[in-house]
Formats: C-alpha cells, sequence, structure tokens
C-alpha cells in the first residue's frame, strides 16, 4: 500500500504541477484536456479575486484584469493561495505605488485582523481551515 | 392552482424518501424556504461555521428538513489519508445539523504542496484504486452517517485508463460499501466532451447503490461543455435524469445552482423541469416490466 501510495503521490503531483503552471505536461497527456484546464483554473482564480475583492476591481476599472493576471503569472498559480490571499498581495502592492482609497484601506485592516500568515500561506485567525469568505473554497470555486 | 401543487406533491411522493431537494445557499435561502414540498437540502460543510449557522438553515432544520451535509476538500482520491481536520468538520456539521447522509467526490483537490481548488480526475488504475479504496473505509470510520460517493466532470483524462468511470466507480462503491451520488451533469459533460455513450455507462453503474442525483446546467465555451452550475439545466442533462429514472427510481434528485443566481421564478422553472424529467422516466419505467421486477 505505501509503495502505492508513493507512486499516486508522485503521479498526482506532477499532474496537479503541470496543470497549475500551464505545461509542461506530463509525457502522454492529454493535451487539449490539459490545456483546457490550466485555462479553467486561471480563470476561476481570477474570477474569484474580483469576487473576493470588490473593491481592488471597482479602483482599478479596466486595469483590474490586467494587475490581476500579471500578479498570477508573476507568482504562479502554484503558490498557495485563496482568493483573499491573492487580493491581499496585490492591495498591498497598490499601496506601496501610492495613496489608495479608504475604502480599500479597511479592507486591508479587516483582513489583517481576520488573518495571520502561517508556513507562507494566509490562514484565517478564528481556525477554520476554509470558508465562503476565503471564496477559493466555496461551492463555485470547483466548478466553471 | 391548487391541483398544480397537489399534482407536485404527489409527483415528489414517488420518490422514495428523499423526493426533490435543492443546494441550499445563501442567496437562495428564501427562494428555498418559500419553495413548498421541498423534499431536502444539501449544505456544503466548507461553507459553514459551527459557531455561526446561517439561521434561515437552522430554521429549515427545525421544520425537519432532511439534510445531506456535501463535502468539498477531503481529496478522497489524493494518495494521502483524508485530512483529519477535514473529516472531523464534515463529521461535527452533519452531527449539527441532524444529516441522515454525507457525501463527497471521487477526486483529488491537492498533491506534492499544491492546491489546485478544483476537483480533479484521478487515474483509473488497480494501483490507485486500491489506495482510494483505503481513505474512503478510513472516512467511514469516522464519519457518523453514511458516505455517498459522486462522479465529477472533468475536461481531462489520465493516459492509460485501466477502466472506464462508471466501472472504476462501481468497484470503488463495492468495495467501500459507500453510497452513490449520482451527478447526471457531470456525466453528461464528461460523455459529450469524451464523445462515449452516457446511457451506455449508466449500465454500467450500481444503480442500486444510488443514494441521490445532482442536476445542474452548463454551457459550452471552446467546443467543450462546462458544468457551471450557473446556467439553466440544458435538455441533455435533462434526457440523460429520464434515462435514469426510466431506469430506477432515485431516492432524491436535487438542483445545484452555484452562481449567477435566478430570480425565484426560474428557479421554481428548474425545479419543474427537473421533475417533468423524473415524471416522464418514471412512465417510461412503468412501461419497461422488466426493468420493475429487477428492482423488486
Amino acid at each position: 500500500m505505501e509503495k502505492a501510495r508513493r507512486r499516486l503521490a508522485s503521479m498526482e503531483a506532477e499532474f496537479i504541477r503541470s496543470l497549475l503552471a500551464g505545461g509542461p505536461y506530463p509525457a502522454g497527456s492529454d493535451l487539449r484536456g490539459m490545456q483546457a484546464t490550466s485555462q479553467l483554473l486561471r480563470s476561476k482564480r481570477l474570477r474569484h479575486l474580483a469576487k473576493a475583492w470588490p473593491e481592488l476591481a471597482q479602483i482599478l476599472g479596466n486595469a483590474f484584469r490586467e494587475r490581476a493576471i500579471e500578479l498570477l503569472d508573476s507568482n504562479g498559480l502554484r503558490q498557495p493561495a485563496h482568493a483573499v490571499q491573492d487580493g491581499l498581495t496585490l492591495a498591498l502592492e497598490l499601496r506601496a505605488e501610492g495613496p489608495i482609497p479608504d475604502g480599500l484601506r479597511l479592507r486591508l485592516l479587516t483582513v489583517q485582523l481576520r488573518y495571520r500568515w502561517q508556513r507562507g500561506r494566509l490562514q484565517p485567525l478564528d481556525g477554520r481551515t476554509c470558508g465562503s469568505r476565503d471564496a477559493w473554497w466555496s461551492r463555485s470555486a470547483f466548478r466553471d | 392552482m391548487r391541483w398544480m401543487w397537489r399534482l407536485r406533491r404527489l409527483r415528489v411522493r414517488m420518490m422514495k424518501t428523499l423526493g426533490l431537494g435543492i443546494g441550499w445557499r445563501p442567496e437562495l435561502a428564501l427562494a428555498i424556504e418559500r419553495r413548498a414540498g421541498l423534499g431536502f437540502v444539501e449544505v456544503t460543510a466548507e461553507n459553514i461555521r459551527l459557531d455561526n449557522i446561517p439561521p434561515a438553515l437552522t430554521r429549515m432544520v427545525g421544520r425537519g428538513v432532511p439534510v445531506i451535509v456535501h463535502g468539498l476538500s477531503l481529496s478522497l482520491g489524493g494518495a494521502e489519508r483524508p485530512d483529519p481536520r477535514r473529516l472531523d468538520h464534515l463529521a461535527r456539521v452533519a452531527e449539527r445539523l441532524g444529516a441522515r447522509l454525507v457525501s463527497e467526490h471521487l477526486a483529488f483537490v491537492r498533491a506534492g504542496g499544491d492546491e489546485a481548488g478544483h476537483l480533479l480526475p484521478v487515474p483509473r488504475t488497480r494501483e490507485a484504486l486500491e489506495v482510494i479504496v483505503d481513505n474512503v473505509a478510513w472516512a467511514k470510520r469516522i464519519l457518523p452517517v453514511p458516505l455517498a460517493l459522486e462522479n465529477i466532470a472533468t475536461l481531462v483524462e489520465w493516459p492509460g485508463a485501466e477502466m472506464d468511470e462508471a466501472s472504476f466507480l462501481a468497484e470503488l462503491l463495492g468495495r467501500t460499501d459507500a453510497g452513490l451520488l449520482f451527478d447526471v451533469s457531470n456525466m453528461y459533460a464528461n460523455a459529450r466532451n469524451s464523445g462515449w455513450d452516457p446511457g451506455l455507462a449508466l449500465a454500467r453503474l450500481p444503480l442500486e447503490r444510488l443514494a441521490y442525483v445532482h442536476v445542474a446546467g452548463g454551457t459550452m465555451r471552446d467546443d467543450l461543455y462546462h458544468d457551471t452550475h450557473a446556467h439553466p439545466i440544458g435538455a441533455g442533462p435533462l434526457a440523460l435524469l429520464e434515462d435514469l429514472c426510466s431506469r430506477i427510481e432515485p431516492p432524491g434528485v436535487m438542483l445545484e445552482r452555484d452562481d449567477a443566481f435566478p430570480p425565484e421564478s426560474e428557479l421554481e422553472a428548474e425545479l419543474d423541469a427537473i421533475e417533468l424529467a423524473i415524471t416522464r422516466g418514471s412512465a417510461r419505467r412503468g412501461r419497461r416490466p422488466e426493468l420493475m421486477v429487477r428492482q423488486a
């Protein structure tokens, strides 16, 4: 059983890593299906970022999509993150670039009060492993 | 109008235990509370905080509406045994809501430190099956109520599959004594995208293990059918539901709607369309005595 688990772990790790990175895919893969799934994961991540942080979409307007894609491409989808963490990274970038509106400052404060960094990942302070507020793990996050 | 409600109740009673249900979402809470004759609701465990259960959901439970708790993130198809914290949360939510059943997916969502945030297919090999059987057995030992496993929608297949989807699921359910949560729309999506006949797959599924059924809407994008849960249910999934109901009387059938929430009237129309497909399927079953005998 341990041997089977190790082999499955290796196969699934390569599968998920290549999907999140958008390739290269394991030899013999269903290329069209892998590409479609990579695209699905990326568009989902963008959609959930927009949903979890409406303030960012409001402030950036048409530039939101471009900035969000830039963020995901530079960090990579592999970075274990949920929508709150993605949005926090982008909001901190905007704050570093200049003054930000009060609404976004308030949201930043709220997130900092509710979450803490743990092993490179933003974790809810109330001990939840996940939740609807994180959006990344919400029901619709699993669909497209 | 009264006769319509009577007909609706009669149709719902035609299903053995659960009847017609819906996935409980905060955005749909009011419409769900107002829907007459609703047999059950399915609640997503990851969206429930035990210290802050939505009052509308508590009212449903108080009214005696049966609840099924549905998990998303156990990763039963993963190489590691399910995370005890996630399993514990699932068990606690089930206990708190008095659920009669818990369901999860035949899928993995994390591996090698990466988190997909998406249900991914498992390699359909004998070796993987051994691991998943062990994972499911482990989960069942902790959960306070029976477990049902759901087939997922996927745009990708692993190379080197040793079994087709239905046969793999059948063997897993047989070896773990788990129930079947059959997602009509997921099977429709996979069949359509891969070009196989979902009716033939239905024939290979262990329908005697059927716990309940999911139905949802989807859309075509870039020549692929996407099971979005954000569009109205199309003719394809409804036809497959009818086919299913022509073979067996499902214990319960429910609508999943997770985004682009429609007005109440459209939601009602979706539920009515599901009921109609069930009724049509049941009528066809009535004309197929050999299936009636097999069920008896």
